[in-house]
C-alpha cells in the first residue's frame, strides 16, 4: 500500500457546490438548548416572549402585564398569575476552525485533505444556519494563533463572505505549512473575553492535536455560559479509521520509515509494521481521555473521517439528533 | 610517516563499514509526514535533524575508531625535526661505549665486560676501510662535537678508553646522535646492557626503528651473584649486609679467615632484597685484619669484606658505695672488690662514693653496683633505667639508707623496706629457692650444714612493684635475698643486705663469693673487640684520616694479591684492587684500610636480552629515524575515547529509537 502525502493541493473554486446546497436545503440543525437572540428565529428563546405558544405560569409580581393574568385561576385559588408564552429566536453560531500544519494532511486513501474536509463541512454548516436565519460567524486557528475572524450575521452574504474567508485561509495553508503546535485557546478567549458568548453555539472543527489539558477548561466555561459546544474531530483514515471495520486502515504504512511532525518538525526513524501496535493503542488511549472528557462535560463530539461525505455526514448526525 | 607493520594498513578499508551501514539504513528510510508521529513515540520527541545528526557523528566516530586504531596497530614511526644532516664523507663509523661501572665487572671467562668489548670494539675498527672516518664517543660522558678519527688513530684511542664510575643510559645519546649524521653512517653501541627496565623499554622501541644501529654486547648474562654491600661491627661480632642480583633467595656460605682463625658460617637464603647477618667472632681472636667470604659465585667480585679484630676489653665494673667505710678494706664496697677480684674474670674494678657518682660515669661501666645507695636524683634514676635497657646489669646491697627511698622512685617503684635482725638464739637460715639459676648452681655444691651458720645478720626486706621478678634465695622467715629484676636487656640484681664486717658473718659466709663469682660470670664474659677499618673505593682517590701525613715516598702495603702501590701523596692513594692495605705511617704507626667497589656498584648484571638480538649482536635496522613520539599509544588512546563518547551517546541522555 502506497500511501504517501501531496505536497501541493489545489483548493477547489467553490466548497459549497449547488448539489451539495441542494441535499443541504431539506436540513434543519435545532439547538435543545435555548439560545439568546434578538432577531426571530427557529430556535427557542431563553426568554419568555409573545407568541401564540403558551409555555409556563407564573406567580404575579408587579410589573408584570395585567393582561395576561389567568382570571380563572385566581378565581379557583385566590391567586394572581400570569400566563407565559414561548419565544422563537435566532442563534448566534460561531464556527472555529483549526486550519494548523496538522490539518494539511491527506493521505492517498482520502480524498481532501482535513482542512478542506473542514472548510466543506463549515460552508455546509454556515448554509443550513444561515437558513434558519441564524447568524454565523467564522474563526480561523493557524498554530497557535488567531488568524481570521468573521462576525456573525445573518445576512444571506455572509456565505459568501465565510467561504471567501475560507477560500483565502486554504491557500494561504498550503504555502506556510509549519506554524509549531496547534493552539485552540486564543480562539476561545476571543469568545469569552470579547464576545463573552453565552447561549450560543460553538462549532470546533479541528482534529485535536492539542493539548488537552489546557483546552478543556475553556470549553467548560463556554458549556458553563449556555452554549451549545460540538466538537468535529476530523482525521484522516491513516491516522485513525472512525468506522467498525477501519482498523486495517489505521496507519497503513509499510518498511522502515522517517515519520515527521508537520507541526513540529519532530521527526522518528521506524519500522512501520513494528510501531503499528503501540500507535494504534496510544491513539486510541487518547480518544478514550477524549470521550471521556466530553462525556464529563456534557460536550457532543463527533469523530468524521476525511474520506466520508460531508453532507452524509451531518444528514446522519442530524438524523441522530432528532 | 612510515610504519612498522604497514599491512595492518589494509584495516583502514573496514572504517567503509560504518558509512556503508548508515547509508544503507539511509537509502531504505522513507520520510513521511504524519501529524499523529508525536503518538510514535510517546512522548519523547525527538527532531529530526538532531536524529540524523546523531546518526553521522556516530557514523564519524565508528569511522575514527577504526581508523584510529588501524594505524596505531600498523606502528606509525615520526621522524624527529632533524638538524641538517652533514655531506657524507666516506665511510663514517661510530663506536658508543658503554663506559659505565657495570663494565668493569669479570665474567665466567675470566674476562671483564669491558676488556671482551674493547676486544669486539678493536675487530670493529680493523674492519673499516684505509680512509674511513671513526668517532669515538662514551657514555655517559658524550663528547659535544663529533671528533672524526682515522683508524690507527681510533684504535689508540680506544687503548686510553676506561670505564668510569657512572651510569650509562645510552638511549637519549643515540636519539641525539643518530640524526645529526648521514644515513649511510653505521653505529655501534658496546654495553652490557646491565639498564633498568624504563631504559630497557626505551632502546628497545629505539632499535626497532632505528637505521644502522649495531649493538655489541654479552650473549649470555652472568649467573645469580652475591655481594657484601656493607658490613659494621657488632657486640661479640661483626654485621653483614650481603645483596643479589637474582630475584630467587638462594643460599650460600660464608667463610671468616683471621690470621689465626678460620670458620665457615652457613648463611640463610637470601632473597631478592638481600639479607643481614649477625656474624659472632671469637672473643680470643689475635689482633690483625680478618676476611668475611662468601662462597664463590659467578662474579668474584666484592664476595669479601674485611674487619679488625682487637684485644677484648675487660669487664669495667663500677662500685658506687653509699656508704662507704673509713677504710676501703672495711668497708662493703672493699669485700665486694675483693670478691669480683676473685675469680678468673678479666674485670676492671672502678670504685667511687655515691656523691661522686654521676650520669657520665655510667657510660665507663658494664656492671654498676650500688652498695646501701642513698636516694637517687630523678636524672640518675632515669640514666639507671636507660642503662639496664642498653644491657647494662646493677647489682643493689640493700642497707640502712634504703629506707629513705621514696616509694616513688622510677627504679623500685613502690618500694617499701623493713630492716630485720638475726639473733644468735634466732639464727636466719638461707633457702635456696630457684637452683636452675646460673647464679645459684655454684652454691648448689656447698654443704647445706654451711648455709645454716648465720647469726646477728641485719638485712632489709624489700617490697616493690614489679613483673617477672626472680627470687633466687630466701631466708626462713621468708624475706627475700638475692632477686633478679628484668630491666630490658639489663638486669637489676637485688640483695637485701650489705656485705659489711659487722652485718653478722655475711661477708665472710663462703657462700657470697660463691655466688658472686657465679653471678659475675654472667656479666662479664669477654667480647671480642671488632672495628672496621677506614674503607676507600677502588679506582678513586682515597680519602683516610690524619693518622699519616701526606709523604713522596709512602708506599701502601698489601690487597690480596700484597700489591705495592706507589703514593704520590695521602690523599690521592688509589687502590687499584679491593682488599685490605696497611699504610705505613711516621713513628711506627701504621693505618689498615680496605678498598672495596662502591655499595651501589656491586650488584650490576644485564637484567635480560634484547628481544631482537642475535648472538650478542642486533642486525642493522631499516634506514629509519627512531620513533620520538608514542604515535602508536596516542592513536589506541584517542580511539578508547571515541568509544567512549559512543557509549554515551547510546546509553546517555541522548538515547533514543533510532536503534530501534
Amino acid at each position: 500500500m502506497s500511501v504517501e502525502e501531496t505536497s501541493e493541493r489545489t483548493v477547489p473554486a467553490r466548497l459549497l457546490t449547488p448539489d451539495i446546497e441542494q441535499r443541504l436545503t431539506a436540513l434543519r440543525f435545532l439547538f435543545s438548548r435555548a439560545v439568546d437572540g434578538r432577531l426571530t428565529g427557529v430556535h427557542r428563546s431563553a426568554q419568555p416572549g409573545v407568541s401564540v405558544e403558551f409555555s409556563d405560569h407564573k406567580e404575579y409580581s408587579p410589573g408584570d402585564d395585567i393582561r395576561r393574568l389567568n382570571w380563572k385561576v385566581y378565581a379557583r385559588s385566590d391567586k394572581f398569575y400570569v400566563r407565559q408564552f414561548a419565544k422563537d429566536t435566532h442563534a448566534n453560531v460561531y464556527l472555529l476552525l483549526d486550519l494548523s500544519g496538522s490539518m494539511q494532511y491527506q493521505s492517498s486513501e482520502a480524498p481532501f485533505s482535513k482542512a478542506l474536509t473542514a472548510a466543506r463541512l463549515a460552508v455546509g454548516l454556515t448554509s443550513i444556519f444561515l437558513r434558519q436565519n441564524d447568524a454565523v460567524g467564522l474563526l480561523t486557528v493557524r498554530g497557535d494563533k488567531l488568524e481570521q475572524i468573521v462576525p456573525a450575521r445573518s445576512h444571506a452574504s455572509q456565505l459568501v463572505a465565510v467561504e471567501e474567508t475560507l477560500q483565502q485561509a486554504l491557500t494561504h495553508q498550503n504555502r506556510r505549512p509549519n506554524e509549531g503546535p496547534t493552539s485552540l485557546i486564543p480562539a476561545l478567549e476571543y469568545l469569552i473575553i470579547s464576545k463573552r458568548l453565552s447561549r450560543s453555539a460553538v462549532f470546533i472543527l479541528s482534529d485535536f492535536f492539542v493539548d488537552l489539558d489546557a483546552l478543556f477548561p475553556y470549553l467548560n466555561y463556554l458549556k458553563a455560559a449556555g452554549n451549545f459546544l460540538w466538537l468535529l474531530h476530523l482525521l484522516d483514515p491513516a491516522e485513525f479509521d472512525f468506522s467498525a471495520t477501519g482498523k486495517a486502515r489505521t496507519f497503513p504504512f509499510a518498511g522502515t520509515r522517517v515519520f515527521r511532525s508537520n507541526e513540529t518538525g519532530h521527526g522518528v526513524l521506524m519500522e512501520s509494521e513494528l510501531a503499528r501496535p503501540d500507535y494504534v493503542a496510544r491513539f486510541r488511549d487518547y480518544l478514550d481521555s477524549l470521550h471521556e472528557r466530553c462525556a464529563e462535560n456534557a460536550l457532543e463530539w463527533s469523530g468524521c473521517n476525511t474520506d466520508r461525505d460531508p453532507v452524509e455526514f451531518l444528514v446522519e448526525y442530524l438524523q441522530e439528533r432528532a | 610517516m612510515s610504519f612498522q607493520r604497514p599491512e595492518f594498513l589494509l584495516a583502514l578499508l573496514l572504517a567503509l563499514l560504518p558509512a556503508a551501514f548508515y547509508l544503507s539504513r539511509y537509502v531504505r528510510s522513507t520520510r513521511t509526514v504524519f501529524p499523529a508521529a508525536h503518538y510514535l513515540f510517546g512522548g519523547d520527541k525527538t527532531p529530526l535533524s538532531r536524529l540524523r545528526g546523531r546518526q553521522i557523528m556516530a557514523t564519524v566516530l565508528r569511522t575514527a575508531v577504526i581508523c584510529l586504531a588501524a594505524l596505531a596497530f600498523a606502528g606509525p614511526v615520526l621522524p624527529e625535526a632533524t638538524t641538517p644532516i652533514a655531506a657524507s664523507q666516506g665511510d663514517e663509523t661510530v663506536l658508543l661505549f658503554d663506559t659505565s661501572t657495570s663494565m668493569t665487572v669479570a665474567t665466567s671467562s675470566g674476562k671483564s665486560v669491558w676488556t671482551t668489548m674493547a676486544s669486539q670494539a678493536q675487530s670493529v675498527i680493523g674492519s673499516t676501510e684505509d680512509n674511513a672516518r671513526i668517532a669515538l664517543v662514551t657514555c655517559p660522558r658524550p663528547q659535544k662535537e663529533l671528533r672524526w678519527l682515522s683508524r690507527d688513530k681510533a684504535l689508540a684511542a680506544l687503548n686510553n678508553l676506561q670505564p668510569s664510575w657512572s651510569k650509562c643510559r645510552p638511549t637519549p645519546l643515540l636519539k641525539a646522535l643518530v640524526p645529526t649524521l648521514p644515513v649511510e653512517t653505521r653505529f655501534h653501541l658496546f654495553t652490557d646492557l646491565a639498564l633498568d627496565d624504563s631504559e630497557w623499554n626505551r632502546l628497545d622501541s629505539l632499535l626497532k626503528g632505528a637505521r644502522n644501529v649495531t649493538v655489541h654486547a654479552p650473549t649470555t648474562a652472568p649467573e645469580t651473584n652475591r655481594a657484601v654491600a656493607g658490613i659494621w661491627p657488632e657486640p661479640g661480632g661483626v654485621g653483614l649486609l650481603v645483596e643479589t642480583d637474582s630475584k630467587e633467595a638462594a643460599a650460600s656460605d660464608a667463610t671468616i679467615s683471621c690470621p689465626d682463625y678460620g670458620a665457615s658460617i652457613p648463611v640463610p637464603a637470601i632473597g631478592p632484597a638481600g639479607i643481614t647477618l649477625s656474624i659472632p667472632v671469637p672473643p680470643d681472636l689475635a689482633p690483625g685484619i680478618c676476611q668475611v667470604t662468601l662462597a664463590t659465585d659467578s662474579l668474584d667480585h666484592d664476595n669479601s669484606a674485611w674487619f679488625e679484630a682487637g684485644s677484648p676489653d675487660p669487664t669495667r665494673i663500677l662500685i658506687v658505695d653509699g656508704s662507704p667505710g673509713h677504710t676501703v678494706v672495711a668497708s662493703p664496697g672493699g669485700f665486694l672488690t675483693a670478691s669480683l677480684r676473685a675469680g678468673e674474670a678479666f674485670v676492671h674494678v672502678m670504685h667511687l662514693a655515691q656523691t661522686e657518682f654521676s650520669y657520665d660515669s655510667l657510660r665507663l661501666a658494664d656492671l654498676l653496683v650500688l652498695v646501701d645507695p642513698r636516694p637517687l636524683p630523678e636524672y640518675l634514676e632515669k640514666g639507671l633505667i636507660e642503662f639496664m635497657a642498653r644491657g647494662g646489669h646493677v647489682w643493689l646491697f640493700a642497707g640502712n639508707a634504703m629506707s629513705e627511698w621514696k616509694s616513688d622512685n622510677l627504679v623500685l617503684p613502690g618500694l617499701q623496706s623493713r630492716r630485720c635482725i638475726a639473733l644468735p638464739e634466732q639464727p636466719f637460715h638461707l633457702i635456696w629457692t630457684a637452683s636452675d639459676d646460673s647464679a645459684v648452681a655454684a652454691i648448689k655444691a656447698l654443704p647445706q650444714a654451711s648455709l645454716r651458720i648465720w647469726s646477728h645478720v641485719r638485712h632489709t626486706a624489700l617490697t616493690f612493684l614489679g613483673r617477672d621478678v626472680a627470687v633466687l634465695a630466701r631466708f626462713d622467715d621468708g624475706v627475700p635475698m638475692v632477686v633478679r629484676v628484668p630491666f630490658a636487656r639489663g638486669e637489676l640484681m637485688l640483695w637485701s643486705l650489705i656485705p659489711a664486717v659487722d652485718n653478722g658473718n655475711f661477708a665472710l659466709h663462703p657462700a657470697f663469693p660463691l655466688t658472686i663469682q657465679a653471678a659475675l660470670e654472667e656479666v662479664a664474659h669477654p667480647v671480642a673487640k671488632v672495628k672496621v677499618p677506614p674503607s676507600c673505593t677502588v679506582g678513586r682517590p682515597c680519602d683516610l684520616p690524619d693518622l699519616i701525613d701526606g709523604s713522596d715516598n709512602a708506599e701502601a702495603e698489601g690487597g690480596i694479591n700484597s700489591t705495592r702501590v706507589p703514593l704520590s701523596a695521602q690523599h690521592e692513594l688509589i687502590c687499584p684492587v679491593p682488599g685490605p692495605y696497611f699504610l705505613p705511617g711516621p713513628e711506627g704507626r701504621e693505618l689498615a684500610f680496605v678498598c672495596r667497589t662502591r655499595p651501589a656498584d656491586t650488584v650490576v648484571s644485564p637484567t635480560r636480552r634484547l628481544p631482537i638480538q642475535e648472538q650478542g649482536i642486533i642486525l642493522p635496522g631499516s634506514h629509519q629515524h627512531p620513533p620520538l613520539i608514542p604515535v602508536a599509544q596516542l592513536l589506541l588512546l584517542a580511539a578508547l575515547a571515541l568509544v567512549f563518547v559512543e557509549l554515551w551517546m547510546v546509553s546517555g541522555r541522548l538515547k533514543d529509537r533510532y536503534e530501534a
